[in-house]
């Protein structure tokens, strides 16, 4: 059994030294009040520091109930952190704000407005405000106009053109993913970040749209944050990977509470890359040293072990040897403090 | 085969009950109608019996009362208007045996009678002793024009004949008392936007929906609006604004109520996404959150015309001097139930006209939402 590492200190210098820190994370912490306020407040995010160049695109992956989310929101901005502080390009982030574009995993889009008043929606909101279709109408439709061709452009490139008068109930989910990118990238923001925004979405749209992604940051000066559950994505897409986990120990040896960073590596092969490095040894090889270094211990001691077998292949006067390890109860999480599996020595 | 029995019992038990009647009166039916359930109640409950008689008569007793039977075009017709022809055909019945014994009948009019009620107050003027003449004084001029006396000729008569019968609608009783009523359910309608802003407000602003979410729901939403009429009366005065106030009350806090809800359903995520497309806050509320909302916020609307219309015929027949419920409880004390009735059809009708206009105008969007 790997043993659960010990927590990293940050290292910044795995970011590209040549470009400027776009965003700047020191000692992030987040808690969020337990189920029953008497047990008092659960810490999810702990001490994060992170420093992100321009112009990377940098992936976040991290088991499923671990602060990938929450990691998400803080940096957005719709949630403020408990503890720590959080800068880009310099300025602390209190509220989302134009600068930082985000893409979720559904509801990509407007329904009450078509493809191309959904594209164009930013640029109308940051220069027209909200009475002036009524005292400046002049001015407005033909600021409107000049959007309308702006979003043209983008939605050509995006290969959107067809479906530029549809509402967005009549798209696929593909396209409409790659309108709500759309929408993010005609902004121009410092940042776009985007929480598992092909998570939705069937594998051979994945595929597509993973391709696509990769072209729009290659073409263009884009930051991008990418937060995905998805291993082989990950490794893909980003020219940086950083895993979120809160299966670690600390270096004193007390329990873990809250989130880490436990990975933060450079992927070695220049982004974009062909899809054919799936299937190359460094992919898999980084693939198995995350998966050791950032999942849930003792999902992989059950693999291990596990033994089981079916009630109907057990013939009379046979004992069934369903053996199931101790560890099996914690495959449903019931958090940290619950558990009774020792990391240090593989045991309960 | 099994249709012939089965209406051959139904003939059968007709014919008892008929017998029942004639002979013992109402008491007969009675025994006989017991004794009827009882046997059938024993017979049914014998499970063997069920059997059978689910395998014999199965197409007939499953036919109307199985989940998975549904009835054809016609027979969906014929059924569903069943309950009108019912009351119709029994209410005619019944009005006609009344009329018989008593021709002076005043508590239920024949249809003849209602719809001759409804010519009175709908083509002739109000005062059948005015002509037209003396509510339009400039038509005598109008029709001794040249260019006019040309339409007066037999063949194009007839168009001087419809222009001057639009000319009584104006005048007669039945436009006056819904024009007057029709005001005050508009001017109760154009308050009510304010409910439909506040509940936008409220699910978009947080500290906004702190201060007005409890008032709603526990105060506003729980006082009747009728028992609080006749201090209506009383701050407001007697006339058009009392009954105005008393419509708005009555359904102010249900519609703000549910548009907040619908308002603060909206995703999170929208909003947020909003933001960062550099929306202001009055920007996402408008732009953003009230489009999708407003389709479900105009039903809402429209569900609760059915109370606005109580308040309002409650409240005109308490203290008005026009208006269809002012009408109605008015010739009450004259127990001119033709009138009565032809007033109800009519408002009616109203309701329907309006319930379908704003139906059809939630139709027209072209959109549908994403989940």
């Amino acid at each position: 059994m790997a043993q659960a590492p010990y927590c990293l200190l940050p290292d910044t210098a795995k970011r590209d030294p040549t470009q400027p820190i776009l965003l700047d994370i020191r000692g992030l912490w987040k808690r969020y009040p337990q189920g029953d306020s008497r047990a008092g407040m659960k810490t999810v995010l702990a001490g994060v520091d992170l420093a992100i160049s321009a112009g990377s695109f940098v992936t976040i992956l991290g088991p499923t109930g671990c602060g990938k989310s929450t990691l998400f929101r803080t940096i957005l901005g719709s949630e403020p952190p408990d503890q720590g502080r959080i800068l880009v390009n310099g300025i602390p982030v209190t509220h989302p704000n134009r600068d930082r574009g985000v893409v979720f995993q559904t509801h990509g889009q407007f329904p009450t407005m078509t493809v191309v008043e959904n594209v164009a929606l930013g640029l109308r909101l940051e220069e027209t405000r909200l009475l002036t279709p009524i005292l400046r109408p002049f001015y407005y439709y033909g600021k409107k106009r000049v959007h309308r061709r702006r979003a043209m452009e983008y939605l050509e490139r995006f290969g959107l053109a067809d479906s530029a008068g549809k509402y967005p109930s009549e798209l696929s989910g593909g396209m409409q993913q790659r309108a709500a990118i759309a929408q993010a990238v005609i902004m121009k923001p410092d940042l776009i970040c985007m929480d598992e925004p092909f998570g939705a979405l069937d594998e051979s749209t994945r595929e597509m749209m993973q391709l696509f992604i990769l072209e729009t940051w290659a073409s263009t000066d884009m930051t991008i944050l990418f937060v995905t559950h998805s291993l082989e994505e990950a490794l893909y897409l980003g020219t940086r990977v950083i895993v979120l986990s809160q299966y670690y120990t600390n270096s004193d040896g007390t329990p873990a509470e809250g989130a880490k960073i436990v990975y933060d590596a450079p992927i070695p092969e220049l982004s974009p890359r062909k899809p054919e490095v799936k299937y190359e040894p460094w992919f898999n090889e980084m693939m198995q040293e995350i998966r050791s270094q950032g999942l849930d211990p003792s999902v992989r001691q059950c693999i291990k072990d596990f033994k089981l077998r079916h009630r109907l292949s057990i013939r009379e006067g046979e004992e069934a040897d369903v053996e199931i390890p101790s560890a099996i109860t914690v495959l449903r999480p019931t958090g940290p403090e619950k558990r009774r599996f020792d990391p240090f020595t593989g045991k309960d | 085969m099994a249709h012939y029995l089965a209406y051959s019992l139904l003939g059968v038990a007709y014919g008892l009950l008929w017998t029942a009647y004639w002979l013992f009166g109402i008491a007969g039916v009675a025994i006989v109608v017991y004794t009827i359930a009882t046997a059938l109640v024993l017979i049914f409950s014998i499970q063997e019996f069920q059997r059978q008689m689910r395998n014999a008569l199965g197409s007939i007793i499953h036919r109307p009362f199985s989940i998975m039977r549904r009835p054809g075009p016609r027979a969906a017709l014929f059924l569903s208007l069943l309950p009108f022809a019912t009351l119709l055909f029994s209410y005619m019945y019944f009005s006609e045996q009344r009329h018989r014994e008593n021709p002076e009948d005043k508590f239920m009019p024949t249809i003849g009678k209602i719809g001759t009620a409804f010519l009175k107050v709908t083509v002739l003027p109000e005062n059948e002793k005015t002509t037209l003449y003396d509510h339009y004084p400039w038509l005598q001029d109008f029709e001794n024009r040249p260019g006019v006396q040309r339409w007066t000729s037999l063949d194009r008569g007839i168009l001087l004949s419809a222009f001057r019968m639009a000319l009584t609608i104006p005048k007669n009783k039945l436009w006056k008392d819904t024009i007057a009523s029709g005001t005050r359910f508009l001017e109760a309608l154009l308050l009510l936007s304010f409910a439909v802003l506040l509940g936008l407000y409220m699910g978009v602003f947080p500290y906004w929906e702190s201060v007005w979410l409890k008032f709603m729901t526990y105060s506003a939403d729980k006082i009747a609006p009728l028992a609080l009429y006749p201090i209506l009366i009383l701050v407001f005065g007697v006339g058009e604004l009392n009954k105005v106030a008393l419509m708005v009350i009555g359904t102010f806090p249900t519609i703000c109520l549910d548009t907040y809800k619908r308002a603060s359903s909206v995703p999170r995520e929208q909003k947020i996404k909003a933001m960062t497309l550099a929306a202001s806050n009055m920007e996402i509320a408008h732009l953003i959150v009230f489009p999708q909302i407003f389709p479900d916020v105009m039903n809402t609307i429209r569900l609760s015309f059915k109370p606005l219309i109580l308040f309002l015929i409650a409240a005109e027949s308490l203290g008005a001097n026009a208006g269809l419920g002012f009408q109605i409880f008015y010739v009450r004390r004259f127990i001119q139930m033709d009138l009565i009735i032809a007033y109800v059809v009519w408002l009616a009708l109203l309701t329907f006209l309006v319930d379908q206009a704003v139906l059809a105008w939630i139709r027209r969007r072209r959109w549908t939402l994403t989940t």
